[in-house]
Parts: C-alpha cells; structure tokens; sequence
C-alpha cells in the first residue's frame, strides 16, 4: 500500500475489498465515444453561452425581458408560472399544442425567443408541458447578452449553471445556428434542467439533426424520483425530427405506439416532437417517415445505447 | 499554436478507453446501479471533453476528471432530476438496482444508505484507494471534512448489522 493509500485497520481493509468485490460485478461496456464526444461538444458550446460575467447593460435587458415574460417570473409561492409566449405570438399554455409561434416572414429578435408548446399532458394527476424556445441567431456582439437572458431564464427556474462570461461567449459564437431551449413545465413551474440545441437559422445550411444517423435527435428531460425512489415527473422524451418529416411513430416495449405532433418552432426548418415515456415502458424506436409514407430513419440503435 | 482540432479528439478517446473501465466501476460504487453509473460516466467524460485543453494539462487528468466524476454526481443528488440523453434510456434499471439479496446486494445497499458526501468519502478512500489530501481534492474539500465523512461512513458500514456476517468487520477491527 502506497503512501498515498489509507492506513486503515484490517476491517477496512475489508470494506476495501468489499468494495473491490462489488465493482468485480460491473459489466464494462465499450465506451460509448461518439456520444461522448457529440455531448461534450454540445457542453462545450452551451458553456460558451453560459459562463461568465455579468454585465450592467445586459442586466437591464434581462430585467426587462423577464418583465415581459411574466411566466420566467418566480411566483409569490416560489413557483414559475408557464412560459408564455412573449412578442412573436407564440402558443399559451393551455391552447392547442405544437402551433406555429410566429408568423411567416415576423423580425427575428436574437433577445426575443419564440415559445412553442410542443406538447402537454397529465401524469399521475401532474400537469405537464414540454416548451420549445427559439433564440433567433446573434450578432457576435449580442452574442453575450443573449447568452444572459437564456441564462437568467435557467437560473429563475432553479438552474445552478454559472453565468455566462463575454469571452466564452464570443470565443465560440456561431454564425449560423439558432438556439433551442427545451424545458418541462409541471404544475405551473418550470424545472430546473432544460437542454440547449443548435438548430440552422433558416436558409443558411442544411437542416441537420445531430442524431447518428441523421434522423432524429433527442434527449430526456425530467424523470426525478423523490426520497423513496418514486418517480416525481415522468421523464419525457422531446427531439428534432428533418423539414421532411411528416410522420414519428414511437414504438414502446409493450408492443404499443404513439405518434406525437410534430411542432415547428418559430421559423426553424426543424420539427420538434415530445413524448411522455409511460411508466415502466421504454421506447424501442422512434421512427420517422415522410409525407408520401418512405421510412426516413429508425433510431433504435441509438435508443438502446 | 492551437492543436488541431482532430489530434485533440483522438488524444481524448485515447485517454477515454484508458480511464472507462476504472471510472465505470467508481460510478458503479457511487450510484449503485449499472445503468446510472454508465450515464454518470458518460456525463463525466462529456464534461472532460468540454474542458480538454485544461484537463490534459493538468498534472494528473485521471484526478482532474475524478473531481469531475464526484461533482457530477453530487450535481445529481442535489437536483434529483436526472438529465439524461435518449440514446441512455434506462432499460435495464429494473434489473440493475439492489434487486439480488445476496451478499453484493447487501453491502451495495448499505453504501447507498450512507449519506452522498460519506460514500464519496469512503468510495475514494477505500476503492480508490487515495489518501486523505487526494480525497479532498476530490471532493473539492478540507482533508479535515474528509476525515469526517469517511469516519463516518466506515462507522456506519460496520455498524451494519447486514454486514457483520458478510465480512466479521467488527471482529477484526
């Protein structure tokens, strides 16, 4: 035993091997690089938004944002009340899902984002809402405020993230990608985690989606437990599917399916889909067909790890 | 002179298929379930990708990404609200979990009882095998709380009645 090592008694070294015993079980699956690696970019880019300091000028776009989106407020009650769609229009809570929030042809405001409500449902008596924010692309310069607002959005509904600092900002802003913010909404308030994804602005790229085989992309937002285990939110399942996407059919392990809208958000060539994974199911795939029936792309690898 | 893009990725998977297998089981120990070791990993190494060029630098990355690994998964603690990519769908958490009462089963049960910072502290002690200061390194900490946390969790872990049989702790200390 090394110097470094614990001078422990000879019970502990028996935790010790106990514990040695125990990770013995682990099976060590291949590491899953790419994902990896498309995560850390993905990090990497959101922490560019999202670290740093604050600013005088853009606290006070923020303080005036936040007063135009009484639904980023705290409630007297420490809740947040839904987000509402602010100046472009875009869905209410409560109205018909997956509406378009912006008029063809509206003035992008990189400091304005366009909200859609993907979808909504009751859990176990819990209202859910899943939201899709729009952040139109920056100027280089706006890049940092926008980063703020995004910021403080996530920091009132509970994030812990740090705040953005110009540079990081700047350093790896992006000519040509919108953001996207995905979040849940339950009982009137929003939760902490929500994920930011790139999305081309319109006209300017090919409309990619960043799953592996280029036809869907997704991720899991929500699925607490509380003390005992209980889960508290169902997780649910929100993605980005190509322009040309009119059907996704996901099947889960029970054998049955759904089909979730697809929404589109603001003005992003990208359809957006939000599932609500049922309670001891998994998905087994999500698949994503064209208007005229032709399978797009299946990611049932990807779901499966 | 900034390394190409490229070199840097391939120095990050070469590092990631070093330190898999050990951090994979560290997880493990943490979290208590396969499943969610995996995407604590997995989230770890995504946040060493992100910060690369300051990892690889770093006197010993196989430390810096262990702090990483505990911040991670006391982050997770804190919110209870797991965040996890779709391509990480919990499918075999059912069979994962502390289902088996053998005896893997009960010490597993009783390192998940212990408080976070305790099972940190015992998991970097006693698996890791890293000293005190190490530890607290880790854990972003005094060695003082280190000290602490592991007293306390080794206390607790030979108090377990589960455990006495399994391993005599308390009639060989």
């Amino acid at each position: 035993m090394s110097e470094n090592s614990h001078a422990g008694s000879a019970g502990d070294a028996r935790i010790g091997a106990g514990l040695t015993e125990l990770t013995a079980a682990v099976r060590i699956v291949p590491a899953p690089l790419a994902e990896i690696i498309t995560g850390g970019r993905r990090l990497r880019r959101r922490r560019n938004l999202l670290t740093g300091a604050a600013a005088l000028t853009v606290t006070a776009v923020a303080a005036a944002v936040l007063v135009a989106l009484p639904g980023l407020r705290p409630g007297g009650d420490g809740s947040v009340a839904p987000a509402a769609a602010p100046v472009l229009g875009g869905a209410l809570p409560g109205s018909a899902p997956a509406s378009p929030s912006a008029s063809p042809g509206a003035a992008r405001d990189p400091f304005q984002p366009v909200r859609t409500l993907v979808a909504e449902g009751t859990t176990d008596g819990k209202q859910w809402q899943a939201w899709a924010a729009l952040w139109p692309l920056s100027t280089r310069e706006q890049s940092f405020q926008q980063a703020q607002l995004i910021w403080q959005e996530q920091h009132a509904a509970g994030s812990d993230l740090s705040e953005p600092t110009p540079d990081y900002v700047a350093r790896y802003w992006q000519p040509t990608t919108d953001i996207v913010d995905l979040y849940l909404v339950v009982d009137g308030a929003r939760l902490p985690d929500d994920r930011l994804s790139d999305t081309p602005v319109p006209g300017t790229a090919e409309p990619l989606t960043t799953g592996p085989d280029g036809s869907l992309a997704g991720w899991l937002l929500g699925g607490g437990s509380d003390k005992s285990g209980k889960p508290e939110v169902l997780p649910v399942m929100m993605g980005a599917v190509r322009p040309d996407a009119a059907k996704v059919v996901v099947n889960w392990s029970n054998g049955t399916t759904s089909e979730p809208r697809l929404a589109p958000v603001g003005d992003s060539p990208l359809r957006w889909i939000a599932v609500a994974q049922p309670a001891g199911l998994h998905a087994t795939s999500f698949k994503v067909f064209a208007a005229d029936g032709r399978l797009l792309g299946t990611n049932k690898s990807w779901l499966n790890g | 002179m900034r390394e190409p893009k490229k070199a840097q990725d391939e120095d990050f998977q070469v590092f990631v298929v070093a330190v898999w297998p050990r951090l994979l089981r560290t997880a493990f120990l943490l979290t208590g379930q396969q499943q969610a070791g995996e995407d604590l990993v997995q989230s770890t190494l995504e946040r060493a990708y992100a910060a690369w060029g300051k990892v690889r630098k770093a006197n010993t990355p196989e430390a810096y990404v262990r702090r990483i690994l505990v911040n991670e998964h006391a982050r997770r603690l804190r919110r209870r609200v797991p965040e996890q990519l779709v391509t990480e769908l919990p499918e075999r958490a059912a069979q994962d979990g502390f289902g088996g009462l053998d005896e893997r089963g009960v010490l597993l049960k009783a390192l998940a009882e212990l408080p976070p910072r305790q099972r940190q502290a015992v998991v970097l002690r006693y698996w890791e095998d890293l000293s005190e200061s190490q530890a607290a390194a880790a854990m972003d900490c005094s060695v003082g709380t280190v000290k602490s946390h592991a007293s306390k969790g080794i206390a607790k872990l030979r108090a377990s009645s589960a455990l006495t049989g399994m391993t005599q702790i308390k009639e060989t200390v």
